[in-house]
């Protein structure tokens, strides 16, 4: 029997995020589920996803699906193709704008909720509050990352926030790390090969929105309908 | 490894025509009303026990088929007794023939609505007749007051009736046959066809010519198997197979189950040609690996033959498997999950798309 509403991440790194967020804040159960195959992976493989999921045994009695996905340089841009693929998914609601319940259209399929990251209409990536927590946590570090970018000249016109973003927080993750100075987002709170478990603090104030939202997301439901 | 644009190439020369476009049951084992809408030319049943996958498949079966004999026989392959005993009493009559009304309830008209995409609706229904009759023959005889009403079987198509029936008299039980109409194979998920079977259909595909296309499609599984030819064995005709570094010829079935039930479904599938296909079980005794090359042959022989099939499967290994027949093909396919819902048999039914998509994402959709 499925109780649990389903969240879709755009990959292994975010649904890791939100397992250990889940675990860690205390929040409510949730189904978190990174993409099967890696051509499905990132937030052009959601329409797919969703197709495959109307199949899914027991799909009618999950309370929702929660659609993860980042902002990216343009939050509305990425909201709107979000959306193109949940229409052309076919059967399920759409929703008209992030962390808004909208309704399936036959009782068979369950409502549709968008969360976007980091936040409704901010430009970034889940990286991006990533990096605000764990720079937070090792300032040391942080300055020292700083220094990198500038000293080989990161061109943040060209290369946008996002991937700015990106780059500060994969150059914290190793310096942070030296018994795995290649762990990937998703190993930073596994704590095992060495690696310290606050890498990314998950108490930081950055995430207090996306919990809330989390905790708060049965009162969603029952307010919807 | 299955080549997806082989096998597009080959559906390009097939007909449209379906036997089954739609199709009603109502009061029909555990079924008291259920409709599926737009059937494709394969249409994968899936769904726990007891949710009516078997019995979907016996519906059709014994809509296309010329006997009420026919439910004789799926009593037989549902593992009920080979062998029964008439006896002129209702309840044992009743015995017989009451599963395969809904909940047993003989009362009700069981019937099953077909479309085809060619010659429109027919109509076939089991009833028992308001009338009946009992001779007691002259002289003392204990009275007897439970009359056996004959059962109707009766086929509806293009505006004509034909009519089989059941009845019951002193000699025995008289069972009527019409002239078939619509042909169906069905390949049971307990029932080894005879060898016998087998043969005749070899020998028909043989006359037409197609026996090397045939051995090309076993081969690509079986290669192994250098020709095929009809024997007697212990005087009864059975296919035997020549077989790479034996002397002497040897009987398919003595080759393995699951080479045995690869011939059967494929000689089915030319003896069905315009027809449907009914194959209960799919993935039973097939080694894993030779999965993907049986789903393309099954595809294969049935584009080429313009025949549909339904059938079941348990097996999530066998789903996978058609995945690389399925891709480029989706619209042909369609995916039913059987539930059972307040004691009633219900089926959710999904496109190929969607059925090919929960593959590739690993859904549990059984």
């Amino acid at each position: 029997m499925a109780e649990d509403p389903i969240v879709l991440c755009e990959g292994n790194d975010d649904a890791a995020f939100f397992t250990q967020l889940i675990r860690f804040r205390e929040l409510r159960s949730l189904d978190v589920r990174a993409p099967t195959r890696e051509d499905h992976a990132g937030h052009s493989g959601f329409g797919r996803r969703m197709v495959a999921l109307k199949t899914e045994t027991d799909i009618e009695n999950t309370p929702a699906i929660i659609i993860v996905r980042d902002c990216n340089a343009d939050p509305g841009s990425a909201f709107r193709s979000l959306v193109v693929q949940i229409r052309e998914s076919g059967g399920y609601g759409v929703p008209d704008a992030p962390r808004r319940l909208a309704r399936s259209q036959g009782r068979m399929l369950p409502p549709i909720c968008v969360l976007m990251l980091p936040w409704d209409n901010q430009p970034g990536a889940l990286e991006t509050l990533c990096y605000e927590s764990a720079a937070a946590r090792r300032p040391e570090i942080a300055e020292c990352v700083d220094s990198y970018v500038r000293c080989v000249q990161f061109d943040i016109e060209a290369w946008g926030t996002v991937k700015h973003d990106k780059f500060r927080l994969r150059c914290l993750l190793s310096a942070a790390c030296p018994s795995e100075p290649n762990t990937a987002l998703r190993y930073a709170w596994s704590g095992d090969k060495g690696r310290p478990t606050d890498l990314v603090p998950l108490g930081h104030r950055c995430f207090d929105e996306i919990a809330n939202f989390l905790a708060g997301f049965d009162r969603t439901l029952e307010a919807r309908f | 490894m299955v080549s997806p644009i082989e096998l597009a190439s080959s559906a390009v020369t097939y007909k449209e025509y379906l036997m089954i476009t739609s199709l009603e049951l109502h009061n029909f084992r555990g079924f008291k009303l259920m409709k599926l809408d737009g059937c494709p030319r394969f249409n994968i049943i899936v769904g726990p026990n007891a949710s009516g996958k078997t019995a979907l498949l016996e519906a059709i079966f014994l809509a296309s088929a010329n006997s009420p004999e026919a439910a004789l026989r799926l009593r037989a392959w549902r593992g009920l007794a080979q062998q029964v005993e008439i006896t002129p009493d209702k309840s044992s009559f009743s015995e017989l023939w009451g599963d395969l009304f809904f909940w047993g309830v003989e009362s009700k008209e069981l019937f099953v609505l077909l479309d085809d995409s060619e010659r429109g609706s027919r109509k076939f229904s089991i009833t028992y007749e308001t009338k009946g009759e009992l001779t007691l023959p002259i002289g003392k005889q204990p009275i007897n007051s439970t009359i056996i009403a004959p059962l109707s079987f009766r086929w509806l198509s293009g505006g004509k009736e034909s009519i089989a029936e059941v009845e019951i008299s002193e000699k025995g039980m008289k069972i009527g046959t019409v002239p078939a109409l619509f042909p169906a194979v069905f390949v049971s998920s307990s029932h080894v066809i005879s060898t016998h079977e087998n043969a005749s259909r070899y020998s028909r595909l043989s006359q037409a010519g197609k026996e090397l296309d045939f051995l090309n499609t076993l081969q690509a599984i079986y290669p192994f198997i250098r020709g095929l030819s009809i024997e007697l064995n212990a005087g009864v005709p059975a296919i035997f197979a020549t077989v790479e570094g034996v002397a002497k010829k040897i009987p398919i079935p003595l080759l393995g189950g699951g080479i045995n039930k690869y011939l059967g479904i494929l000689l089915g599938i030319q003896y069905a040609a315009g027809g449907v296909a009914l194959i209960d079980e799919m993935e039973n005794g097939f080694f894993y690996k030779s999965l993907p090359q049986v789903w393309y042959g099954v595809v294969k022989a049935c584009l080429e033959t313009n025949t549909q099939v339904f059938l079941t499967t348990h097996s999530l290994e066998c789903l996978r498997a058609a995945l690389p027949t399925i891709k480029g093909n989706e619209n042909q396919f369609s995916l039913i999950r059987m539930e059972r819902r307040e004691g009633q048999c219900v089926p959710r039914v999904f496109t190929g798309h969607e059925f090919a998509a929960a593959i590739e994402q690993e859904i549990e959709f059984r």
